[in-house]
């Protein structure tokens, strides 16, 4: 009798769980490749973006990336237009506020900054988020790669420092430490 | 009429963030902004009335001793689903919220309304009892919400209120101002509570 | 390797503390810290399971939810794994330890319902661990929850003894402790290693 009941639960919880994964399986087959094409998008987007001049992008295998000076470098693409390299895009993920900020660097191959990208990130809204609008974001544009940047809280900046968003030190330092990593992949190993 | 009374009573009388103190994580972690906030209440929302409808539905089948594994898979289940529905449609939202979404399913507010709430009642109910604390609770995230962006980046769903010259709280965006913007909401309703009470008595 | 682990560890404990600045497992810290005592015993129960869940849930991912391509599934996976191994863990020491039982008992069923612990799991998955960093994350996560618990509790055996304005006593006061508690844990945002 007990081990009767025992079977039952069983069969019961287990109807529900394969009823359910089913539901599942199939919502995720209905969403799957609209997610995708949305990361994708995103991801191409950015990369657009931080390079302009390029019309499609390659990913090139650089050795000794996620490891020691270049452990927060996710992937590199070359930003190609007809044919010719023409600068490259560095997905890197620094430390933020709370998490880790997922961005992209473009550098050309004239040796500066065409621009960063946020793409992803897990920063205190209106604090980190200050961190991808233009006013902040635009003063990488057209920096050179020939020294790292550094991040002063207030007056005017020289030619290799950035102003830090007020109130939010640690996001800038951490997407200036993203762009410094980038600077770094672009001198060392691709040149 | 009784169907309104099951609705109405989440909204303030047992609205479950303020008066019943459950789904305190999503309730701290994503006020900070009113957008995240009505998200969130939204998401659990729609877990809720999903939940409470086919537990409803089920509550025949399912035998006692196996109740609360059941409960989680199917409220697991729903919190899947809207997890996929936001990374498909908005995938911004999605983003902010984060890991709060796979979190719905052990938000208490869902569990507690299977048990208490829709394992016992009839469906049309358990709908209505889902959609006011549903709602209640995205008061409750809107209230704090608003209180935090206010004050600590000087915005209402982004928008600039007072100009350049306002110089934000900062504070009450990062983590400690969740814990005292809603210190201070329940001190003031607990204020009002004991006003009224005092008032009644004399 | 040993330098990794311990960044990842103190990254766990100080700086991003679940309960203080990641905000996962506020219900047992609101619900269980008026005694020292208690906060000490429910942060050991805590600990052990964070540290079991992180180990089995990262196995399941690896070579179930990825092997068969079925990661849509790991919200239903983890919380089941966890939900059964609170009563493992339940049954386990209620045979080896009935004083330890009796200490722990109340608050082990309520680990289920505890987002720390199913918060540590995705993040494990999330950040692309290995099964090594996996396990110091969730100790490091238990040990910054049964800190943040138990320092919190002292400040409340205070409070209790204090002379508080009637609107704001009990859960309000609570509430704008933590938030002193959660200012100073932010101070820890500064380290750098």
């Amino acid at each position: 009798m007990r081990n009767n009941e025992i079977v039952k639960l069983g069969a019961v919880l287990c109807a529900i769980t394969f009823s359910v994964a089913l539901i599942l399986a199939l919502a995720n087959m209905a969403t799957i490749d609209r997610i995708n094409f949305i990361n994708q998008k995103a991801q191409s987007d950015a990369r657009q973006a931080v390079l302009p001049a390029a019309s499609d992008f390659e990913e090139i295998n650089v050795e000794g990336l996620g490891q020691g000076d270049y452990k927060i470098v996710k992937n590199v693409y070359a930003g190609k237009s007809s044919g010719k390299t023409i600068g490259y895009t560095i997905g890197v993920g620094p430390m933020g506020f709370g998490g880790e900020i997922d961005m992209i660097v473009g550098i050309d191959e004239s040796g500066k900054v065409t621009g960063i990208n946020i793409v992803n990130f897990l920063e205190t809204p209106g604090l980190g988020t200050k961190a991808d609008e233009p006013q902040f974001k635009d003063q990488y544009n057209g920096k050179s790669i020939d020294k790292p940047l550094v991040v002063i809280k207030n007056g005017t900046p020289k030619d290799n420092e950035i102003v830090a968003i007020s109130g939010a030190t640690i996001s800038s330092n951490a997407v200036t430490e993203g762009v410094n990593t980038a600077i770094k992949v672009v001198k060392e190993k691709l040149k | 009429m009784s169907l309104y009374k099951e609705f109405s009573k989440g909204l303030v009388k047992d609205n479950p963030a303020f008066v019943q103190l459950l789904g305190m994580c999503p309730t701290l972690a994503v006020t900070t902004s009113v957008v995240n906030g009505i998200g969130m209440g939204l998401s659990s929302t729609a877990v809720l009335i999903g939940s409470n409808v086919v537990i409803s539905l089920l509550r025949k089948l399912i035998p006692s001793k196996v109740r609360i594994p059941a409960f989680i898979v199917i409220i697991a289940g729903f919190v899947t689903l809207i997890d996929m529905a936001l990374k498909a449609y908005f995938p911004d939202l999605s983003k902010a919220l984060g890991i709060f979404i796979p979190l719905i399913v052990v938000n208490c507010i869902i569990l507690a309304r299977a048990e208490a709430f829709a394992s016992k009642n009839s469906v049309a109910k358990s709908a209505a009892d889902g959609l006011g604390m549903g709602l209640g609770f995205t008061l409750a995230l809107i209230i704090l919400a608003s209180l935090r962006e206010i004050l600590g980046n000087g915005t209402f769903l982004g928008m600039s209120l007072f100009g350049e010259a306002f110089k934000p709280a900062i504070i009450m965006i990062l983590p400690p101002g969740a814990f005292l913007g809603l210190g201070v909401i329940l001190g003031t309703m607990n204020w009002f509570a004991q006003r009224k009470k005092r008032g009644e008595a004399k | 390797m040993i330098k990794e682990l311990i960044v990842i560890a103190l990254g766990a404990i100080l700086i991003e503390n679940f309960v203080l600045v990641k905000f996962l497992g506020i219900c047992p810290f609101l619900g269980v810290s008026k005694k020292v005592e208690t906060a000490l015993g429910m942060g050991m129960a805590v600990t052990f399971v964070m540290v079991l869940a992180s180990l089995i849930t990262w196995l399941i991912q690896t070579f179930i939810l990825d092997y068969f391509h079925i990661e849509y599934l790991q919200t239903i996976a983890f919380i089941l794994v966890i939900a059964s191994l609170v009563q493992f863990v339940e049954m386990v020491i209620q045979k080896m330890s009935p004083t330890l039982y009796q200490a722990l008992g109340v608050y082990l069923p309520l680990i289920t319902t505890n987002c720390a612990v199913l918060g540590v799991a995705i993040l494990n998955i999330q950040k692309e661990f290995n099964f090594i960093n996996a396990i110091v994350y969730g100790g490091g996560a238990a040990i910054g929850f049964t800190l943040a618990i138990v320092l919190f509790a002292g400040v409340r055996e205070r409070l209790e003894l204090s002379d508080i304005p009637k609107p704001l006593q009990g859960f309000p006061i609570a509430l704008i402790t933590a938030a002193l508690l959660s200012i100073a844990f932010l101070g820890f945002q500064g380290l750098k290693f």
